[in-house]
């Protein structure tokens, strides 16, 4: 229970220990979800390739005669991949410590362990994903890499930033009121057209860019557009808010998560 | 030595508050070997659980101050639709042992050859026992909880556990609940007994026992 936070040394140890834990748990939850049989552990990247791929096939076939503005297989695919990444964080996340309440046997696999592992899960398979598809897509001469790294990078984090608040949200209520677990699948699909994936803040009129700006995720993905696209768009976007926001809503969920525990129930 | 302090525990159902355990004292030393005997429902298991950290208490402490197995039952500490390997890889990585040396002794003492290969939950529960007992025997423990299982093995098993956990060289610590008044007092020297939400202790195995039946 107790980590100790004495020397610098001890800190280090028990990261190292931490992330041999977190590892563990990542490695086993591949074998629980996909198994050993045909592609195995690739699914972890194959699900969300397969996800993003025919979402953006979609979007390409209707949408590319008439509407120049933006390269759509740009556009989709620097939407869907963060999307897909937030909304799998999100709904593996609900009730996700009771459903491996066999693990809390062991006294070293903490429930933030847990959480960890199935979000970074979920963040490796669609940033994998993601880069598997650009790169098929360059060969085939309909996307170009972003203009600026900084900005493209800097989007991705505060999309997982905000993945992983949310998530600790999520997971926390879940376990104390089952009917979080109800709202979350049809909140989830109403936040994809309102989350600003599919959208740029500059096509909304003025009005709804102030109420659209005030969704973290907003800015997130148009960080990763900004750095897309570069200076051929205007974005609108606010570090300082969207790093307050993210911190925010992660401070809620480590808050909630200190008396989770006892709603967990042993078997 | 583990310490058990002022410990309390209830639990709430539909907003109701039914105390299951009420200012449990108690410490158990290296190398003792201790008997929880009580009723079914008494809190034997819940008091297991809370001495493994596996359940919190909801009031009071445990301190370990030697190292203690997890919980070893029917449930728990396993992953069913993983085969016996992966769960075997599993706490190889989490205790920080090697798999070869983990995968070797497991497999020479549960005798489990190839069922190993096959997921957890296709397992009858003698072979779970199996595999539970010899992944935390093989993990160098100070202190064992056992909780129930080692009735469901057969003669073979039974006679390969006692010279494991309960031969008195091992210097091993044990915490055993059971129901098997027989087998504990063959394997225990001290005993709680777990009854209207308290424990009384026993440093004589055979006077538990004597006072246990009497009381039933």
């Amino acid at each position: 229970m107790s980590n100790v936070f004495i020397a610098p040394l001890s800190l280090i140890l028990d990261l190292r220990y931490r992330i041999k834990i977190i590892s563990a748990l990542m490695i086993r939850e591949v074998h629980t979800r996909f198994g050993r049989d045909n592609i195995g552990a690739l699914w972890v990247v194959g699900e969300p390739f397969l996800f993003t791929l025919i979402v953006v096939f979609l979007w390409y076939s209707v949408r590319s005669p008439n509407d120049n503005s933006v390269p759509v297989a740009a556009f989709v695919l620097t939407g869907y991949a963060p999307l897909t990444m937030w909304r799998h964080s999100v709904s593996r996340s609900t009730n996700c410590f009771q459903a491996n309440a066999g693990l809390l046997y062991h006294k070293q696999i903490g429930l933030m362990d847990i959480l960890v592992a199935r979000i970074m899960l979920e963040v490796y398979g669609t940033i994998m994903a993601f880069i598997v598809i650009c790169s098929g897509f360059y060969l085939v001469g309909i996307y170009d890499p972003p203009v600026n790294y900084g900005l493209f990078y800097l989007g991705w984090i505060y999309l997982i930033l905000f993945s992983i608040g949310t998530a600790l949200i999520v997971s926390c209520l879940s376990e104390q009121f089952d009917w979080i677990e109800k709202l979350t699948s049809p909140l989830l699909y109403i936040m994809a057209p309102l989350s600003g994936a599919f959208y740029l803040v500059d096509w909304l009129p003025y009005p709804a860019q102030k109420v659209a700006l005030l969704l973290p995720s907003v800015h997130g993905f148009e960080l990763i557009r900004a750095g897309q696209f570069g200076p051929a768009l205007h974005m609108h976007y606010d570090i300082p808010y969207v790093t307050y926001t993210c911190l925010f809503l992660i401070l809620i969920g480590l808050i909630l998560s200190v008396n989770v525990r006892k709603y967990i129930e042993m078997e | 030595m583990i310490e058990v302090n002022e410990l309390y525990k209830h639990y709430f159902i539909h907003g109701k508050k039914y105390s299951i355990l009420e200012n449990i004292n108690f410490q158990v030393p290296k190398g003792h070997h201790l008997a929880l005997i009580g009723r079914n429902g008494a809190g034997k298991s819940t008091l297991i659980r809370m001495l493994g950290k596996v359940e919190l208490p909801s009031s009071g402490y445990i301190h370990h101050k030697m190292s203690v197995s997890w919980p070893l039952g029917f449930s728990g500490g396993f992953q069913g639709s993983l085969t016996g390997i992966d769960n075997i890889r599993f706490i190889a990585r989490i205790y920080d042992t090697k798999f070869d040396d983990l995968y070797e002794y497991v497999d020479d003492f549960s005798e489990l050859g190839a069922h190993l290969y096959k997921p957890v939950k296709t397992y009858s529960s003698g072979m779970r026992a199996r595999l539970a007992f010899a992944l935390s025997i093989a993990i160098d423990f100070d202190c064992y909880l056992i909780d129930e299982v080692m009735l469901v093995g057969d003669q073979r098993f039974h006679s390969k556990c006692m010279e494991a956990l309960f031969d008195r060289s091992q210097n091993k610590a044990l915490i055993v609940a059971s129901h098997e008044l027989g087998l504990l007092a063959q394997t225990c020297d001290s005993a709680l007994i777990v009854e209207n939400k308290g424990v009384r202790y026993f440093g004589n195995i055979h006077e538990a026992i004597e006072v246990y039946s009497r009381s039933m």
